[in-house]
């Protein structure tokens, strides 16, 4: 199984929102990062047949998926970003139509609505208007919905923005026991949650890809551009408008800060080992 | 082919196979369910794809639709007490473009709750349930104009086709802006721009028929020019509708 992007570019009018975006995607978690407008969003409509590209094409298994239409999207499980509900949907309900929509009969789809809503902890819910749920349920009512039809290629857009600590545990431990053999793409600002689930990430800025690979090859990047230095009073301040700060805290009166630059910050500074977020910041922090 | 059945059923029907136990039978069928759980047939026939849809369609719907057939069998009796005729036709040409107005809340609710990205990646997509949606409450429409059509002329003693010729033209009109005022409609996310627009207009065609008394200042073929016209661009613009969904709402909407 296989899921191929070639030269997938996206406009809305004269704006690109995508640029020639070339990835191949096999079984694994896949986390996409990116700044709030990279194109994360349209990324995955593109690959859902939601949108048509500009140019480019995404393949499964080599063959278009604007050919394989129906056969495709059968095979695939889409949390948008935002969603709404017809008014007066229960829980149920709206589990119900959507089996419903994926071509599951009645029986099934019934009784892998309530395995799901069991398994996401909405059981005692289930017979409630949607309307009256809290983000984090909404949240976890979508993530059920895109399980119904047992995908084997599930994608999520943010599906841990609004899940409390707890529940976005459960989550990463469910989605491992999902993936296996599956393709999952998900895309987070929460970088500890790529970190903990991905197998690969993926960064984009500004609609192209700038790279993509396993955490600890992606990191080799900024090895040896990560610093803690420890200063104090004015010097803090000095390095804070120079220099990209992922962190700050204090220890007996000084302030201990972390820097990314490819420059030594200051005489003091020690290198430290580099994590993702660190590597967030030095693709993004300048750009703010 | 029949007969190599029964043949093979015959030689079969010779061999005894010791019955299998309790416990082994129902292993099997466990493991068959688990397969199917983790498998499952993807897969509905058109019509139960159809009653899905028109189980989720609103009943207000019906409900307004039932209140509308009511008032025009109420004009229609009116009309017996020799009340002025043009003016009961003219109500009834408004309570029609009305109904065209109505279902359009209904087609383009995907795009006022935000369901369409949803549903637009689900094997049966935004545009089938589109033209399904669509279909359903089109039919339904056409019936009730019929019902209405036959009564009239049944009261008026006009031939039905004359009478229908009165009250399709101002139905399409209505449905022509509506699908006009859909496409703003998407763009905001939201259904308001609807009924504006389409109240606004089926309140006009009520006061040209009364103040131009069009019945009479249109000849017969000039209506059928009208009507046909209409038709002809009426599907136009649902035929239009519905490939603008395959683009992706996104698209339609920019
Ligand atoms: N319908 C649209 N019309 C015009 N421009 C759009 C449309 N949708 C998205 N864009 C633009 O495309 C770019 C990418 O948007 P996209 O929604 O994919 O970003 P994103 O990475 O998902 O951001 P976020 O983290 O905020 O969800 C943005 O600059 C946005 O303004
Ligand atoms: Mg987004």
């Amino acid at each position: 199984m296989q899921l191929t992007l070639d030269r997938l570019t996206k406009q809305y009018g004269d704006k690109t929102a995508l640029d020639r975006i070339d990835a191949v995607f096999r079984p694994g978690i896949y986390g996409l990062l990116g700044a709030n407008g990279a194109g994360k969003t349209t990324l995955m409509r593109l690959v859902c047949d939601i949108l048509k590209p500009t140019s480019g094409e995404v393949a499964f298994n080599g063959t278009n998926i604007r050919d394989l239409g129906e056969r495709y999207r059968s095979v695939i499980g889409y949390l948008p970003q935002d969603f709404g509900y017809y008014p007066n949907f229960t829980a149920m309900n709206f589990l119900l139509y959507m089996a419903s929509l994926k071509g599951l009969n009645a029986g099934y789809a019934k009784k892998k609505s309530l395995e799901l809503l069991e398994t996401f902890g909405l059981f005692a819910v289930k017979d409630k208007k949607i309307k009256t749920f809290s983000g984090g349920m909404k949240r976890r009512l979508g993530i059920a919905q895109t399980l119904l039809n047992n995908p084997q290629i599930l994608i999520l857009d943010e599906p841990t923005a609004g899940l409390d600590p707890k529940e976005r545990v459960k989550f990463r431990s469910l989605l491992r026991s999902f993936a296996e053999d599956k393709i999952v793409i998900l895309s987070t600002h929460i970088v500890t949650d790529v970190e903990y689930i991905a197998d690969e990430i993926l960064v984009i800025k500004g609609g192209t890809l700038l790279k993509k690979g396993a955490e600890s090859t992606i990191l080799q990047e900024i090895a040896g551009k990560v610093w803690e230095c420890r200063a104090a009073g004015q010097e803090a301040e000095r390095l804070e408008t120079r220099f990209a700060v992922c962190s700050r805290k204090r220890e007996n009166g000084e302030a201990v800060l972390r820097i990314v630059s490819d420059e030594k910050p200051c005489a003091a500074a020690v290198s430290a080992a580099p994590c993702l977020e660190d590597l967030y910041l030095y693709y993004f922090q300048r750009e703010v | 082919m029949r007969n190599q059945d029964r043949y093979l059923k015959k030689i079969l029907g010779t061999y005894a196979v010791a019955p299998a136990g309790e416990a082994n039978m129902q292993k099997t069928i466990s493991a068959g369910e688990q397969l199917l759980m983790q498998n499952p047939p993807q897969e509905l026939r058109w019509y139960r794809r159809i009653v899905n849809q028109f189980r989720y369609i609103s009943p207000l719907l019906w409900l307004s639709q039932l209140l509308a057939v009511g008032l025009c069998m109420l004009l229609i009796h009116r009309m017996g007490n020799d009340a002025d005729m043009t003016a009961v036709l003219s109500a009834i040409s408004f309570i029609v473009a009305l109904l065209g107005v109505i279902g359009f809340p209904e087609v383009c609710k995907s795009f006022s709750c935000q369901m369409w990205e949803l549903e637009q990646s689900c094997k049966y997509n935004l545009r089938q349930i589109t033209a399904i949606r669509l279909s359903i409450i089109g039919t339904i429409d056409l019936i009730v104009l019929l019902t209405i059509t036959l009564f009239t002329s049944l009261q008026t003693k006009l031939p039905a086709w004359e009478m229908a010729l009165y009250l399709f033209v101002p139905f399409n009109l209505a449905c022509i802006v509506s699908f006009f005022a859909a496409s703003l409609a998407r763009n905001r996310n939201s259904a308001l721009p609807l009924f504006p627009a389409g109240f606004g207009f089926a309140f006009l065609m009520l006061l040209c028929i009364n103040r131009f008394s069009l019945y009479q200042s249109i000849s017969i073929p000039v209506w059928l020019i009208l009507c046909f016209g209409t038709f002809v661009i009426l599907i136009w613009k649902t035929a239009q509708f519905i490939k603008g969904m395959d683009e992706g709402g996104l698209t339609v909407c920019n």
